[in-house]
């Protein structure tokens, strides 16, 4: 898991500086130490969602779980054609 | 102006209409029609029927913003009013967002659906499963262009390998390949697999690239309809596929449109850009030579650079030219730089997250898909360790086809011991794909890009601010303001509204009435005419009923 402290450098994550308009400042970091902020952010969020990987250790009941939801939630999803 | 006298509309006028996705969650099943009713009847203020283009309660809401939310097919429908160049028009499709979410969020706070139950919304193009909904773009053209561009050569030989190739910058990435289309791991574009002819006036089957439909709502103009597009979520995508587009439709408009990249086969090209994950792949043009995608993507740029250069009327559109150049040189380089502000760049680093923790690829993804959707109905035993699951596979899904899958499996050399890993892989990947596009922005679990934007982790392109405002206001600078004030003001007089005329009926207006207010000029926004009328209309509507044949005043145009 990404430690709490770790996250909240990640709202000093900046992005690639890019043309305006843009309405975060970009800042002067490495393009590596930018790419690690991001991957660690990108972890917690899918640490924090239900469409966590883990499930394929099969050790973790929960995680079992969670795998027949990922198929459920996603099967479920079923939409008519539209436009 | 152009050759037939029309004043060339720069910045170009545009408005986005997106179907989204709709499921009750927690429902054993759910039917997206009444889903859609549902929300449509939770938007505050209840409109009256007399605001509805059908004059049906709650299906079909002209909006005092300017836009239209409705039901089309079954689906929820939100279309932005006219707006002037890429950033109003991203504020004006984000506040459709916030509006969608409201309704969703009234329907879980009244506490409507049984316990254990959500209606959940999705800004996407596709369930995965081979049904793909619209995000369509509408630009305002001259007559001239629109010929040009869904009967003309230009339409081929330029905004085609245009079109095809803005994948790059603007595709909402899925995982997988649907519609019978190659197998795929990761694709760049969610719509790709659902375009099967070139041109057609139909958006419902056999999608055309070029989309013919001819109902332009105004006068001295046409409307064209492109439907290859993407929902957004990012901002930035929204803003370059309008910028960059609404670029390339001005370079159409001067003739100065770069022609020599006729693709071969421009569905497959389209196919195939959506699958090149290298960004490099080589599309066969019809002179011979090939290109990829960005090397067309650059002729664009620099053409739209120069036009750009010599005609003031677009200086508008100069900061698109920045940013566009800044993406093209980002996927060059390396695409993961874009991971901040592209929906597909977004997508595919969360993914290749999940792929990293499992040692896999997006080539086992796509190697394993085909087995694990022709066994999808075979179900996950309580323990996995143990199981065996070839053995239950033709109770499951019957004698012939296990055997073919199992003969399938056999020569692809895919191994039965790693079917439920691949398995809970996919669903994994899947599960992500489809969060990402849900829009819930309140209650306890916000959705996933809520929370990516609310960490600071996806670029903004405009404020807050400006999406609330577009909530409550309709741009003042094209006829969607007139329209969304004389909807403000007169919603229990209202006959119909459409985008380019609106009709009431009041006692005031005597043998007048239904009285027709014309808005067919796009470009007629807030003006010392257009709030007189506005007030000449409210004066009329608090006087006594006025002599048989009196008029309001004033036919706006």
């Amino acid at each position: 898991m990404t430690q709490p402290n770790e996250i909240a450098r990640t709202t000093e994550l900046a992005h690639t500086p890019s043309p305006e308009p843009r309405t975060s400042a970009a800042n002067a970091m490495t393009d590596a130490e930018r790419q690690r902020l991001r991957a660690l952010l990108y972890d917690s969020v899918l640490d924090g969602a239900t469409g966590d990987a883990e499930t394929l250790d099969g050790a973790r009941p929960e995680l079992r779980d969670r795998a027949q939801d990922n198929e459920d939630y996603v099967k479920t999803f079923r939409q008519p054609g539209g436009e | 102006m152009t050759a037939a006298g029309i004043p060339t509309p720069a910045p170009i006028l545009v408005g986005i209409e997106t179907e989204y996705g709709i499921a009750i969650r927690g429902a054993a099943s759910f039917d997206p029609v009444a889903a859609s009713l549902l929300l449509l009847s939770h938007h505050q203020p209840a409109a009256p029927a007399g605001g509805s283009p059908s004059g049906h309660l709650a299906a079909d809401l002209m909006l005092p913003n300017g836009a239209r939310f409705y039901l089309d097919h079954a689906h929820p429908e939100y279309a932005t009013p006219e707006c002037r160049g890429p950033g109003d028009l991203v504020a004006a499709d984000r506040a459709g967002e916030r509006i969608l979410d409201r309704c969703r969020a009234l329907i879980d706070l009244g506490g409507v659906l049984p316990a254990g139950q959500r209606l959940a919304l999705y800004k996407n193009s596709s369930d995965g499963t081979g049904n793909s909904y619209g995000c369509h773009e509408n630009y305002l053209v001259s007559p001239a262009t629109w010929a040009a561009v869904v009967h003309g050569e230009p339409g081929e030989a330029s905004f085609v390998p245009f079109l095809v190739t803005r994948t790059v910058l603007c595709g909402a990435g899925k995982v997988g390949a649907e519609n019978a289309t190659a197998p795929a791991g990761f694709q760049l574009c969610q719509r790709a697999d659902f375009f099967e002819t070139l041109r057609g006036v139909q958006t419902t089957c056999r999608r055309p690239l070029l989309n013919q439909r001819d109902e332009p709502h105004a006068r001295h103009h046409q409307r064209l309809h492109v439907i290859t597009g993407d929902a957004n979520l990012a901002e930035r995508s929204t803003w370059l596929k309008v910028g960059t587009t609404s670029l390339v439709l001005a370079l159409i408009e001067a003739g100065r449109a770069p022609s020599a990249f006729r693709l071969r086969d421009p569905l497959g090209a389209h196919r195939a850009v959506s699958r090149d994950l290298t960004l490099r792949a080589p599309l066969e043009l019809d002179s011979g030579w090939r290109a990829t995608a960005l090397e067309i993507q650059r002729a664009f740029l620099a053409a739209a650079r120069a036009l750009v250069d010599e005609r003031p009327v677009l200086e508008a559109l100069r900061p698109v030219l920045a940013a566009w150049d800044d993406a093209l040189a980002c996927l060059d380089d390396d695409w993961t730089r874009l991971g901040d502000r592209l929906d597909w760049a977004i997508k595919r680093l969360l993914l290749e997250r999940i792929l990293a923790r499992h040692g896999a690829t997006w080539d086992d993804v796509k190697a394993w898909w085909w087995a694990i959707d022709a066994t999808a109905e075979l179900s996950r035993p309580a323990e996995l360790s143990g199981d065996v699951p070839e053995a239950r596979l033709a109770a499951a899904i019957g004698q012939p086809r296990a055997d073919r899958v199992c003969s399938d499996m056999r020569t692809a050399g895919l191994p039965w011991a790693e079917y439920w890993r691949r398995r809970d892989l996919h669903f994994a990947l899947r599960r992500v794909d489809l969060d990402y596009h849900e829009i819930r922005r309140t209650g306890p679990a916000p959705a996933l890009f809520t929370r990516l934007e609310r960490a600071n982790a996806v670029e903004r392109v405009i404020e807050d601010d400006e999406i609330t405002v577009r909530v409550e206001q309709p741009p003042p600078d094209t006829r969607a303001w007139v329209r969304g004030r004389l909807v403000e003001m007169l919603a229990p007089h209202l006959v119909s509204v459409d985008w380019s005329a609106v009709v009431i009926s009041h006692p005031s207006l005597g043998d007048a009435q239904p009285y027709r207010i014309e808005l067919a000029d796009p470009f007629a926004g807030k003006s010392v005419q257009s709030e007189a009328l506005l007030s000449s209309i409210r004066r009329r509507m608090t006087q006594a009923a006025p002599a048989a044949g009196h008029h309001l005043e004033g036919d706006h145009r």
